[in-house]
Formats: structure tokens, C-alpha cells, sequence
């Protein structure tokens, strides 16, 4: 798989009074295109300065950026804001959905950014929030909804406009156990479904676990780059392996998750997620979004093609 | 991003904080209203004036008068007015306040006092005395010919009757205009100068003078000018002849300081407005006075101006407060909205977009101000109209008037100010950084 974001001797360094602190230094990093990335670090680590300048919201000092083979560190502010419109998504911890605004039209804004004419975008912001799970708080305001809603609401918005990568800034910092689970799968079915990579930055052992690789930041720099067996996906099996034994059938599963992991990552270091409790619990519970799935392929645009499809587009 | 989004979002923000926007807009509405009320009133005061003016004379007209002066008004005098650039026409309006001349129906049954003028016999048309019947003096077409007023023959009294001697040409109170006594192109008429010689008991021993006029045209009736209505003109020439056989039949001798002429009143027609002022400003440094509806009117012009510009400087101050109230309420939404046009930048938006949605805003507050302080400034004129001028100039008259132009100068006037004024808080909105977005707060 080729590789879609890539930075090159990533450096950045704040001036603070008259001392100089780095933030970063030396990040050379590459992720593959549909991967599951998750920055983990802790506060202060430099995990958020390496987010803001994989998204090109900061000019690094040093160095370069690229994403889909574009070098964003040299962009224009222009540039920059088309890049964005065309190729990325963003999810906040704090959902920063636009108040006043109903679920549709903060779900159609970055096509809005785009100059889409208004009968489309509701159409595809509908399909989106069907795929969410949100039907039935469509013309919702942010201020009539709950956290765990709003947020799916945020994935709406960040999937919307069909990015190629979409960064999530600790997307469920602000939100129960039982929901973060939700919005996790949420995110998982869309980047599988479309191949779509994330690019995900957190604290919590137990978010990353979700991730296909988790890169640890501490200090500005890269300490452990490991691959991980998504939760998602042991999930999956788990599920695949249950109905199997229940139908007393062989797995037809078996083998295809293992073929879904990236090839060029040796077994995973830790089969078991070193997160403790938690997906030990969830392990057990059957998939929580089952209508997400359903919902794809019905979207105006998603009909009739395979995620190889979309691939190839 | 289409304009029609912008618009859209612009709208909303608008809505969301109605009333912030209401009082940021409520200093605009004041300001529109005020300018609005001032010019208007500026303009309604200038049209009330000139219709007044024209009503009540010809504002080209200048009268020069010549009491107890040192100079001698005389036709020489006359002729070097006649000769200044500007004018148009100079003549005496000729009266002899020492002969009565007085006119009667050829069976002396019908008096009258006629108010007759010596004019230039050129002069009657060029002053712009228009013509009902007949035609103007011609010199010496007929001797003794005269120009008359159309309601100069409800001069004429009826001897005959003590009490309810004269026709008045006003309606009766069926509506109905009675028609004179006389028909003066019709009737034979006399003028004539009773003789004023006496013997000591008071009985006239002279001998009356007693000519047949012939009454070359009617003058058509004018409210502006009691004379073209209701005098009686003749040619200054004829008029000095009658007075010479008059003094001569009545063996009067005219010597010395008695014998000048001196011309108590000359009316001097201008080719236009614009000449008036010269004009009377070269026969003032003859050593005359003069004056003329031009007076006044330069200084009801001046007045309206004073009252319009002090108005309007008010105005202009607190649209300049309100000007800073919508940069200031810009300013205070531009921060409370950091963190939405963070999120918007990181979404998308353009840095274009982001500015044109704020200027937009800033210039919907000055249109909504403007649109609601022309409806107000509406109110006031009508206010005004009704109350003000009614009491000051009677009722109907019009003091302030808004003139179309006028509300569409205001209401380009209070988006151009939001507009300007919002700038410098739209290019803040737009140095926002995207990073605002993903603060954790």
C-alpha cells in the first residue's frame, strides 16, 4: 500500500519569552493510505503539535509534509483551504459544531466551503447522518443534542465531504465509555468502507487499541511505532468465530481479517490489547452500529460501488 | 463558498443575536433619520420659499425707489440702468401724486380713481405683463392710448347709488362673479383732471382737462402682481403731455427744483435669477435704493441652508457613533466567534469566504438600519409636515419633502458605512488562526 501522509525531518519549535522549546523534532513518518494511525502521548508530549502540523494548520520550522504526495508545508493559505475542502476531514474533542445550525447544514458545511449547491449537500448530509445513526435529529441544533450525539454528528461532517484522510483530535475525550465505543466503530466503518485514513491523537491506552498502528510520542519525538490488530477487527472476528460456532459451521472468517491487516507489519507484538478491562468487556458485546453498515452503498453517490470501487476513484 | 451561503450564514448570526443587532442597527436608524429629516427639510424649505416668491412676485423683478435721496432718479438715471449687463428692461412706473386723475363713463354716471402709471411704452410686455385682449402700448399709435388691468373696471362706482356703489370681482355666495359696470373696450370712457384751482370759498374757478382715451388691451389678471390686474398704464410721454396742457390751462408754471423730473419708483426686469444680485448691487452704487424678491429669497436660501447644515452635522455625528457601534459590535462578535471561524478555516473555508461573511454582516447591519431609519425619517417629515409646518406656513404647505434620490443616496450610504466600517474588524476576523479550533477549553 502506498504510503498517503509522509513528513520528512519534521521539526517545529516555539519561542516562549526568550527560551526556545522544541516540540518536535525529527519526525519521519509514514502512513498508509486506509490505515488506522493512532498518535498516543501523553499531555505535552507534542502529540497535538505533530496533529496541527500533519494538517497543516501550523508551517512547521523545519521540514516537510506531505500528503497525497503534496507538500503542504509550502502551501498557501488558499491552497491550503482547497486542500482541505478536497482531501480532509477533521473531528474535535469538543465536536466545535457551528451553533444555530441544524445537524444537515453542519454536516453540509465543508460542502458548502465547496460551492455545492444546497439540494445536493442535504441530500448527502442526510445519507451521512442516517449512516451516524441520527435520522431522527436531522434539524437538531448542537444545543438540543447530547455530547455523544453531536459528535456523530462531527464524524458526519469530517466523512462528508469524502476526504482521503481525516485527523480526530481526541475525538471522544469528552465523552462516556459506552459512547467513546460508538463513536470508535462509527469511525471504523467509515474508514474501512472507504478506505479512508485516519489520523487519530490521544492519551488513552484504550482508544488506540482501535487503531491498526499506534505511534507513541513522547518528548516531541517518536518513541514506538508499533503495529496493532484493531479492536475493530478482533471484534469482528470474535463475532465471525461466535455465529460460526453457533451455525456449527467452520469460520469462513478466519482467515480474511488476518488478510486485512497490513501485510508489511509483523504479528502484533501484544495480540492481547494491553488496555485492560475495557475491550475485555466490549469483546463480548455484538457490534454496536449495525445500521452504519446498512447505510452505506445507499448514499446517491455510494450506489453500486464497492470500496474497491472507491478506491480506484 | 456561493454568495448566496454567505448570505445565508450572514442572516442567521444576524437573527441569532437579534437584539444586538437591533441596537447596533438602532444608532444607524437614528443617524439615516436624522440626515434624511435634515436634507429633506433643507429641500422642502427652498420649494416652499420659491413657491411663495413666485406667488408673490416675479423674482427677476427689481424695484429701485428714490425717497429724499440726493441723487435725482431721472431718464438719464433710468437709461444707465437700462444699460447694465444683466438688465433686461429699466422703466419709471410714473405717478403724479400732485393731479387727480380720475376716468368716468361718457354720462359721468361711472367713477373711477384710476392708479395709472407712466411706463415706457416697450416696457408693459418685456416686464412680463401678458395680455388678455387688444395689445400693448405702441408709442404714440393713438394718442392717449392705455393698457388697463382685467379687473380694472371693478373700479368704476356707480354715482348714482349711496350705498352698495361697487362691483366686487369675487364669487357672491351662489359662486357667481358679477361683471362691472363697465366695459372699458367698449364703453366710451373719459379721463380727466379735475382742476384743483379755487376761489376762496373753496369753488373751483379752473378748468377740468378732459381727454377720450382708448384702451389699446386688457392686461391678464395675476395674483402675483396687483398692478398688471388692477392699474391702468399709459405712455410716460402722453402722461407728461396731459400733465403740460393741464398746468397750462390752469396757467400753472413750473420753475426751477418743481420742474425736474425724479422718478419715485423704476422697476428693472433681469435677463435671469442670476443677474438680480449684480444688478442691484451696481443701482445701489448709483446711489439708489433698491430691492427685490431676490432679497429674500437669498436669505430664506440661507436660512434653509443654516437650518439643514446644522441638522445635518448632528446627523452625521451620530451616524459616526453608530458607524463605530457596528465596529465595535463586529469586533465583539468576531471574538465570541473565534473558535466557529477556527473551525470553519479547518473545515474549509477560504480566507475570502471568511471576509466576505463578515463585511456582509457589518454592511446588513448599516442596510437594516438604513431601511428602518428611512421608514422613521418618513414618520418625522410627515411629523413635521403636520405639526410644524402647518403651524408656521398653514395648512397643506410642506416643509420637509423626501425626494426618492434621497432615500436612495441613505440607504447607500448606511451599507457603505457598515461596510467601511466593518472592514478593520473583518480583516481581524480573517487573521484568526485555524489552530483556535482545536484549543481544548
Amino acid at each position: 500500500m502506498a504510503s498517503i501522509i509522509k513528513t520528512v525531518d519534521l521539526r517545529k519549535a516555539y519561542r516562549v519569552g526568550d527560551e526556545v522549546v522544541v516540540a518536535l523534532d525529527c519526525i519521519n513518518l509514514e502512513i498508509e493510505e486506509g490505515q488506522v494511525c493512532c498518535i498516543l502521548g501523553t499531555s505535552g508530549s507534542g502529540k497535538s503539535t505533530l496533529l496541527n502540523q500533519l494538517a497543516g494548520l501550523e508551517k512547521p520550522t523545519r521540514g516537510n509534509v506531505y500528503i497525497l504526495g503534496k507538500n503542504i508545508s509550502k502551501m498557501t493559505e488558499k491552497q491550503l483551504a482547497h486542500f482541505r475542502q478536497k482531501s480532509i476531514g477533521f473531528v474535535f474533542q469538543s465536536y466545535n459544531l457551528l451553533p444555530g445550525m441544524s445537524a444537515i447544514e453542519n454536516v453540509a458545511m465543508p460542502l458548502t466551503f465547496r460551492g455545492m449547491a444546497k439540494k445536493k449537500r442535504t441530500a448527502i448530509a442526510k445519507e451521512m447522518l442516517k449512516a451516524v445513526g441520527l435520522e431522527s435529529r436531522m434539524k437538531h441544533t448542537p444545543a438540543e443534542m447530547s455530547g455523544g450525539q453531536q459528535q456523530r454528528v462531527g464524524i458526519a461532517r469530517a466523512f462528508a465531504a469524502r476526504p482521503k484522510v481525516v485527523f480526530a483530535d481526541e475525538p471522544t475525550g469528552n465523552l462516556d465509555t459506552k459512547t467513546t465505543r460508538e463513536i470508535m466503530e462509527l469511525f471504523l466503518n467509515f474508514s474501512r468502507r472507504q478506505k479512508i485514513t485516519i489520523v487519530l491523537v490521544t492519551h488513552d491506552r484504550n482508544l488506540a487499541n482501535y487503531a491498526d498502528r499506534i505511534v507513541t510520542i513522547m518528548d516531541g519525538q517518536v518513541v514506538k511505532d508499533t503495529p496493532n490488530k484493531s479492536l475493530f477487527d478482533v471484534e469482528k472476528e470474535e463475532a465471525a468465530r461466535k455465529a460460526a460456532w453457533e451455525n456449527d459451521q467452520l469460520p469462513p472468517q478466519e482467515e480474511p481479517p488476518a488478510a486485512e491487516a497490513p501485510p508489511e507489519h509483523p504479528p502484533a507484538e501484544s495480540p492481547e490489547p494491553p488496555g485492560g478491562e475495557g475491550p475485555a468487556d466490549r469483546e463480548k458485546e455484538p457490534p454496536a452500529v449495525p445500521e452504519v453498515d446498512a447505510a452505506f452503498g445507499q448514499g446517491p453517490e455510494n450506489e453500486e460501488k464497492t470500496p474497491a470501487a472507491l478506491e480506484e476513484k | 463558498m456561493r454568495i448566496s451561503d454567505i448570505l445565508s450564514i450572514c442572516l442567521r448570526n444576524l437573527i441569532r443575536r437579534k437584539l444586538r443587532t437591533f441596537l447596533t442597527a438602532l444608532g444607524v436608524v437614528i443617524g439615516v433619520a436624522l440626515i434624511i429629516v435634515a436634507v429633506s427639510i433643507g429641500i422642502g424649505l427652498s420649494i416652499t420659499y420659491d413657491e411663495q416668491m413666485a406667488s408673490w412676485g416675479d423674482l427677476t423683478v427689481i424695484n429701485v425707489y428714490n425717497w429724499n435721496s440726493q441723487v435725482t432718479m431721472d431718464d438719464a438715471a433710468v437709461a444707465q440702468i437700462q444699460a447694465l449687463e444683466g438688465v433686461d428692461i429699466a422703466t419709471p412706473f410714473y405717478q403724479n401724486w400732485e393731479l387727480n386723475f380720475q376716468m368716468k363713463t361718457k354720462n359721468g354716471r361711472y367713477q373711477c380713481y384710476p392708479q395709472l402709471y407712466g411706463v415706457y411704452p416697450e416696457a408693459l410686455e418685456k416686464l412680463g405683463y401678458e395680455l388678455k385682449e387688444g395689445k400693448y402700448l405702441e408709442e404714440r399709435d393713438k394718442e392717449y392710448s392705455m393698457v388697463v388691468g382685467e379687473q380694472f373696471a371693478y373700479r368704476f362706482s356707480d354715482t348714482k347709488k349711496k350705498r352698495n356703489n361697487r362691483v366686487d370681482p369675487y364669487p357672491d355666495q351662489y359662486g357667481r362673479i358679477k361683471d362691472p359696470y363697465v366695459d372699458v373696450t367698449k364703453d366710451k370712457l373719459i379721463l380727466y383732471i379735475p382742476s384743483q384751482k379755487t376761489d376762496q370759498n373753496g369753488n373751483p374757478t379752473g378748468k377740468d382737462l378732459e381727454v377720450k382715451p382708448v384702451i389699446a388691451g386688457v392686461l391678464l389678471k395675476n395674483d402675483a402682481n396687483w398692478e398688471a390686474t388692477n392699474a391702468a398704464f399709459m405712455d410716460i410721454s402722453e402722461m407728461k403731455a396731459l400733465e403740460q396742457k393741464y398746468n397750462k390751462q390752469n396757467g400753472i408754471k413750473k420753475t426751477g427744483d418743481s420742474k425736474k423730473v425724479n422718478y419715485e419708483d423704476v422697476r428693472v426686469k433681469c435677463v435671469d435669477v442670476d443677474s438680480v444680485a449684480g444688478v442691484q448691487e451696481a443701482i445701489r452704487a448709483m446711489g439708489f435704493e433698491c430691492g427685490s424678491m431676490n432679497d429674500g429669497r437669498e436669505m430664506m436660501q440661507k436660512q434653509a441652508l443654516t437650518i439643514q447644515i446644522v441638522l445635518g452635522v448632528l446627523a452625521g455625528f451620530s451616524l459616526l457613533v453608530a458607524a463605530i457601534g457596528i465596529a465595535n459590535t463586529m469586533i465583539m462578535s468576531i471574538y465570541e466567534r473565534t473558535r466557529e471561524i477556527g473551525v470553519m478555516k479547518v473545515i474549509g473555508a477560504e480566507v475570502r469566504d471568511i471576509r466576505i461573511m463578515f463585511l456582509l454582516e457589518a454592511g446588513m447591519i448599516g442596510l437594516l438600519g438604513g431601511i428602518m431609519g428611512v421608514s422613521l425619517s418618513y414618520a418625522g417629515s410627515w411629523g413635521v409636515n403636520k405639526f410644524v409646518a402647518e403651524a408656521m406656513l398653514g395648512a397643506g404647505s410642506r416643509l420637509s419633502i423626501i425626494p426618492f434620490w434621497l432615500v436612495a443616496i441613505a440607504l447607500a450610504f448606511s451599507v457603505l458605512v457598515g461596510v467601511v466600517f466593518g472592514f478593520l474588524p473583518a480583516n481581524r476576523g480573517v487573521k484568526i488562526s485555524a489552530l483556535e479550533a482545536i484549543k481544548h477549553d
